[in-house]
């Protein structure tokens, strides 16, 4: 090639050999330069991988010289690897050995073919030496890993690469064995479990050694406890290789007694005996020999004994290991179906979770302080782990779970009780919201108190002094204030009522003063957890919770959206995440906000009006994920705004009744718009569907006339009245067992005048609506049919249920008497105000002042 | 690929027919189920309970695999059972008993009776599951609908405390029901109940009222089944005609069926005994008392095939939709799988339940199963890291704090060994003067 042999573009292929063989010869050591600059070799890499520089993949129209060239120096790149490998220095065979993997992951697939088996004699080599550096062994070992990792992408060569697999499992042991670096260990584990899932068969014969080579190591301590983890879970994987249920339940049941073995010593004195005694006795079942310890037989005694003498931080710190290790057991995907231990799993949790370092009157003599301390000390992590164990358990019975639900349960609302930690408290909102989506709506009911109760606690220590709390507490439809700022949960165990938590609230007294902000991440939690109640079960005997919640969901959202908000989150120490924002907190507000409207199914949902504003809000920050689900919101908010009952396309063709109306209800709504009514929805209601009445509207007389006394709801309680109105149009069918079409649309009278006695904005819409229904009643009154014995029928209804209704008696007393004639006078007049298209409504606001003034006279 | 099974009262088998291109499959030899008795476990197998002599004191209940036309296993509950139903994963299966009222509830995998109840004064006639699997829906003989939270059931110390087992109890249908439906939404979903009375009721499960009361123009309702969207709901009558009645849409006042109801199709044939939805093209599948299947689409309500089943009356079709096992060879996994596979089907139900307690263990496939990863190199992030650990070398902290930490060390051995070569030196100075000392005085 020669000077001015340019090439097209960066993406030519002629690019490629050029740039590969300038590498190879100005930046790659070889054995004469000594090998300086480690900044080269990094670059040397990314070119390498940003180009694919070894990928040899041309296409057809590409000039054969040029594959020929670039074949040769890849050739030559390979030769160089190999060269630096047989180097004496150090450095540069750990360059090799670096480059080498990076080739092994990037080469061409015929390359790697043709030259696999020298490349793994190689690297075998290397690791089999007992001398060299530690930098050099975890290199080894990672190339080696990924040379099995392609290696197994070729189905074909399943068995080559077993074979080859074996010749390591030796090498990779002894390093475990040995004492080297956590460095070299990490290396040598990952090695291992590439081999457990690529080729499962070479690991077989060493089955054994390889469980207890891990098993010496997880129990003898002296590893941190990031390595203690990725023990665990190397052994986890383990049972893979054999993949039978026979294995994995042997190894899972070696693990429990190890760590059940460890929490007996560490429990002495602190626990009740039942506890221990039943998980003892699901974990060997009687009449059956346990398996051999995790360790064998010498070790553990000598585990034992070592432990007796080590601190308690050692034991527990192995218990969270090997509750990882369960945990990654149960997470992990496994070739057949597998006969969990989940009464056993749940004992241990609620052995452990019972456990909270206070000494029962019995034992006082048995401990000593230090003891105590130290037992107390280990606790919360101890509790992470098994929230953690807890949490798996739930997700993986998945569909299974109804007969084990009932503990579980038991277990979160007991914990929940105690429970003070922050970092605790996260996992217990998250293995309830868990619960609770596993389960669905038939467990909601039993959790939903303790959820609600501890969120409320939790959520609302935010400061008090808002302008917007204040406001929105008077308008309240049910009138009740937030909950307490104060935490009551360690007394509240027996007390949830509502008026209790009122009297922390108003008063806001109780503020201890140096008590801390509850963490952003908790908050999260909460919401989270209230969210997921909502989503399962917002409307299904909510009754008790349901205002409560929407207050303090609407409170906590205003919040977030309060600029400066002095909220700084601090690190969790146990939780190796990111720390939570206030970003964060707005969102997930707003994601309960939001299944908090959806969830409304009989009135409109209260705070509308505000959520609406913070969702258009959010929508304004642009390019956030807040922004973008605030359009989310919005979307979903529109069908609730604009409630519909869509008709079907294919029916209506062929009633041209039905398309008509159609027309009118399309040509009303879009008048509509123009008088930007919020309550548009309110004319779908007004149809003579009386399902759809139901269901968007209110039938629990009691929260009609809760509602009546609030500026709120003011709208639903007239939407409430027309169900109620309704289920008597219901059950007159029920008694007469007629369908006469007129039936229900007298019934249909009342609602409409009551309706008119709101402000004159709404007023279009009832007149609309009379419109629509009375162009119905013109059509109906072509079937014949006796209206004087519909009065009667009516009558008779409105005495029966006038006790139960007051509110109704009086309307249905109306149709009874003298506006009978009068009201029959008043479809007339809709009717052909349709036609001739003058605005009506005067005369119907001078006459329904009237007719309601009757009413109540 | 979405297949029909179709089962008859009298012993025709079970036939089963791929929805898509027409073409019979397997038929399932020697099966006459009760309506509703016939249902596809999880789509790992046909169940079907049995129409016994009504005097015999032990229900029947059979399976079939997808493969086998004979029956695999027979189950023997402890009464005849009539309507059955499986979660949509096919770990329970819950049956009503035909004698007695009692509704029996058995994990599959293991076979076991886990729970059985009295539910209704009569036997039941129908049962399902909600879309979550976490309520049962129950009709009896007794026009009684009953709605049943399983959590409840299986919490003893709650379902002792409370009064009723049942979360909601809908009396109002006067005879027999005949289908219940439930649709979606959670907790705001509706419930619909056909009965012998020439009604479909609408309830909703939230609040547990009547939503809607739809009747009939003289005929029984013996199948109901939703749309999913739910706008409408179809009824097989038996006078042949498939109603449409409305749920949330445009209801249309005057027409010659009443109110609520939209319309109706029929091919002229004798009573529809059983109906399903067809997911995949919008398809409403119909058994006839006539022994036809018929497939209609609903976009334009034509029939778009006919299946010949028997002469008899067809009472179940159910739509299936199956996963084809394509186990590739190459797999390990797979290979393990299928040979595990050979004897698919679990164990026989218990005819009594096992006691109180949950059971120690559960059948759990772990990770749901096979899974596919991409392949994932580490030696690249171990070079970097390497790369990073030796450009740091000599310049971090840890080394020059480590290498203050040995100077000073260093002196303070230095220190030591002056230390002790000066008590050496006077100790033998010592010595030797005492030694001197001595042989002077000795001298």
């Amino acid at each position: 090639m020669s000077t001015f042999d340019c090439f097209s573009n960066m993406y030519d292929v002629a690019l490629k050999p050029r740039l590969l063989r300038t590498l190879i010869r100005d930046h790659v050591p070889d054995e004469k330069h000594p090998f300086s600059n480690t900044l080269e070799i990094s670059r040397v890499i990314s070119l390498v991988k940003t180009h694919r520089l070894l990928s040899e993949s041309v296409n057809q129209f590409v000039d054969p010289k040029l594959v020929e060239a670039w074949k040769s120096n890849v050739t030559s790149w390979v030769e160089r690897i190999l060269a630096l490998l047989s180097s004496n220095s150090p450095d540069k065979c750990w360059v090799g050995i670096s480059l080498l993997g990076v080739t092994c992951t990037e080469c061409s697939s015929d390359r790697f073919l043709e030259s696999y088996s020298v490349w793994f004699q190689k690297l075998l080599s290397f690791l089999q030496s007992t001398e060299g550096s530690h930098l050099v062994r975890v290199a080894s070992c990672a190339s080696m890993c990924d040379l099995f990792a392609r290696l197994s992408v070729f189905p074909k060569l399943k068995k080559d690469g077993s074979s080859c697999a074996v010749k390591v499992i030796q090498p990779v042991l002894k390093m475990l064995n040995d004492d080297y670096s956590e460095l070299v260990w990490e290396g040598a584990l990952h090695l291992l479990c590439t081999m457990i899932t690529s080729f499962p068969f070479s690991i077989q014969r060493h089955y054994d050694s390889i469980e207890s080579a891990i098993g010496l190591k997880l129990l003898s301590g002296g590893c941190s406890l990031s390595m203690l983890k990725k023990l665990a879970h190397c052994l986890a994987l383990l049972p893979k290789s054999r993949g039978d249920g026979e294995s994995w339940t042997v190894l899972m049941q070696k693990i429990l007694i190890a760590i059940n073995d460890h929490l007996n010593f560490a429990f002495q004195g602190l626990e009740e005996e039942t506890m221990r005694k039943v998980v003892t006795g699901l974990l060997v079942p009687p009449g059956k020999q346990p398996p051999l310890p995790l360790a064998g037989f010498i070790l553990a005694e000598e585990i034992t004994n070592k432990a007796i003498k080590r601190s308690e931080q050692l034991l527990m710190s192995n218990v969270s290991a090997l509750m990882f290790g369960c945990c990654t057991m149960l997470t992990e995907s496994y070739p057949i179906k597998i006969n969990v231990p989940a009464r056993l799993l749940l004992a241990l949790v609620e052995r452990i979770l019972m456990v909270d370092g206070s000494l029962p009157q019995m034992s006082l003599p048995f401990m000593t302080a230090i003891q105590q301390e130290n037992i107390c000390s280990e606790l919360p992590v101890l509790h992470l782990c098994s929230l953690e164990l807890l949490t798996t358990i739930t997700k993986i019975l998945g569909r299974q779970i109804l007969p084990y639900a009932a503990s579980i349960l038991r277990i979160i609302t007991m914990y929940f009780k105690t429970c003070a930690l922050p970092e605790l408290r996260i996992k217990v909102y998250s293995a309830a919201r868990i619960l609770l989506m596993s389960v669905g709506v038939g467990m909601a009911s039993c959790l939903a108190q303790e959820i609600v109760n501890n969120a409320c606690a939790d959520l609302s220590s935010i400061e008090k002094s808002g302008g917007a709390l204040n406001g929105l507490n008077s308008n309240a439809s049910t009138g009740a204030p937030l909950p307490p700022s104060h935490r009551k949960r360690k007394h509240n165990s027996t007390t949830g009522s509502l008026q209790e938590h009122d009297e922390g609230g108003g008063l806001g007294v109780e503020f201890p003063k140096n008590r801390p902000l509850t963490p952003i991440s908790l908050r999260i939690a909460a919401l989270e957890a209230l969210e997921a109640l909502i989503t399962v079960a917002g409307a299904l005997r909510s009754e008790r919770w349901r205002s409560q919640v929407d207050n303090l969901l609407i409170v906590v959202a205003i919040d977030s959206f309060k600029e400066g908000s002095p909220i700084e989150e601090i690190g969790l120490f146990l939780l190796n995440e990111p720390a939570a924002t206030a970003t964060d907190l707005q969102l997930a507000a707003l994601h309960a906000l939001l299944a908090s409207f959806l969830s409304f199914n009989r009135v409109r949902p209260p705070y509308l009006a505000q959520g609406l504003e913070l969702f258009r809000r959010g929508k304004q920050q642009t390019g956030t994920k807040l922004a973008e689900f605030c359009a989310h919101a919005l979307l979903t908010l529109e069908v609730l705004i604009h409630p519909r009952a869509l008709p079907l396309a294919d029916y209506s063709h062929t009633f041209g009744e039905a398309q008509r109306n159609l027309q009118d209800e399309y040509t009303w709504r879009n008048n509509s718009t123009t008088f930007g009514l919020p309550q548009v929805g309110n004319d779908t209601l007004n149809t003579d569907d009386d399902l759809f009445a139901r269901w968007v509207g209110n039938d629990n007389d009691v929260d009609v006339s809760l509602a009546k006394n609030t500026k709120y709801t003011e709208e639903a309680s007239e939407v409430a009245t027309f169900p109620d109105a309704e289920m008597t149009a219901v059950e007159d069918e029920n008694i007469l067992n007629s369908d006469q079409p007129g039936d229900s649309v007298v019934q249909f009278q009342e609602p409409i005048s009551f309706t008119t006695s709101v402000p004159v904005a709404e007023a279009r819409n009832s007149v609309v609506t009379t419109n629509i229904i009375s162009e119905r009643i013109v059509s109906n009154s072509t079937v014949p049919h006796s209206e004087g014995s519909h009065m009667e029928s009516g009558q008779g209804i409105s005495v029966n249920k006038a006790s139960e209704f007051p509110s109704q008696s009086g309307l249905l007393q109306t149709t009874e008497g003298s506006t009978m004639v009068h009201e029959s006078a008043l479809t007339l007049n809709h009717g052909s105000s349709l036609d001739n298209d003058e605005d009506p409504f005067p005369d119907i606001v001078d006459e329904d002042p009237d007719d309601s003034g009757s009413e109540e006279a | 690929m979405e297949v029909i099974i179709a089962s008859s009262s009298v012993d025709s088998g079970i036939g089963c027919w791929d929805l898509h291109t027409g073409s019979e499959q397997l038929r399932y030899k020697s099966c006459s189920s009760p309506s509703h008795g016939l249902v596809s476990v999880g789509s790992r197998f046909i169940a079907s309970s049995q129409i016994r002599d009504p005097l015999a004191s032990s229900g029947s209940l059979l399976y079939w695999s997808w493969n086998k036309p004979q029956v695999e296993v027979k189950n023997f509950p402890a009464e005849p059972i009539k309507p059955v139903a499986a979660n949509q994963s096919g770990t329970y299966l819950a049956a009503g008993g035909a004698n007695s009222g009692d509704i029996y509830f058995w994990e599959v995998d293991t076979g076991r009776l886990l729970k059985k109840w009295r539910a209704h004064y009569r036997p039941v006639t129908c049962l399902i599951f909600n879309e979550d699997e976490s309520l049962l829906i129950t009709g009896s003989e007794d026009g009684c609908v009953r709605v049943w939270d399983l959590f409840m059931i299986f919490d003893d110390l709650r379902s002792q405390e409370a009064g009723n087992l049942y979360m909601h109890s809908f009396s109002e249908h006067t005879l027999r029901v005949t289908d219940v439906a439930i649709g979606n939404g959670g907790a705001n979903a509706i419930i619909v109940s056909a009965s012998e009375d020439w009604t479909c009721k609408v309830w909703s499960l939230a609040t547990g009222t009547l939503l809607r009361n739809i009747v009939f123009p003289e005929v029984v309702i013996d199948n109901i089944v939703l749309d999913p969207a739910e706008h409408v709901f179809y009824a097989g009558g038996r006078n042949g005609k498939i109603y449409i009645a409305a749920l949330n849409t445009e209801s249309i006042p005057t027409n010659n069926y009443g109110k609520h109801i939209l319309g109706s199709f029929s091919n002229q044939s004798k009573a529809v005994t059983c109906l399903a939805y067809g997911t995949s093209g919008d398809l409403l599948i119909s058994g006839a008392e006539d022994g036809i299947v018929r497939v209609w689409d609903l976009r334009t309500r034509n029939i778009v095939r006919v299946f010949k089943h028997a002469k008899g009356p067809i009472n179940n079709v159910v739509v299936v939709r199956r996963e084809l096992d394509s186990s590739n060879p190459t797999s390990f996994n797979a290979q393990t799988s299928s040979r595990k596979h050979g004897s698919s089907l679990p164990p026989p139900l218990e005819k009594y339940p096992a006691g109180y307690e949950p059971s120690d263990t559960v059948l759990v496939s772990l990770g749901g199963g096979e899974r596919h990863e991409d392949v994932k190199y580490v030696s690249h992030d171990v070079l970097m890291n390497s790369l990073k650990e030796l450009q740091n070398q000599g310049s971090t902290a840890a080394s020059e704090m480590e290498m203050e930490k040995l100077k000073h060390d260093s002196q303070r051995s230095m220190q030591m060994v002056n230390q002790w070569k000066k008590m050496y030196e006077n100790l033998h100075e010592f010595c030797v003067k005492e030694l001197l000392d001595g042989s002077k005085q000795q001298i």
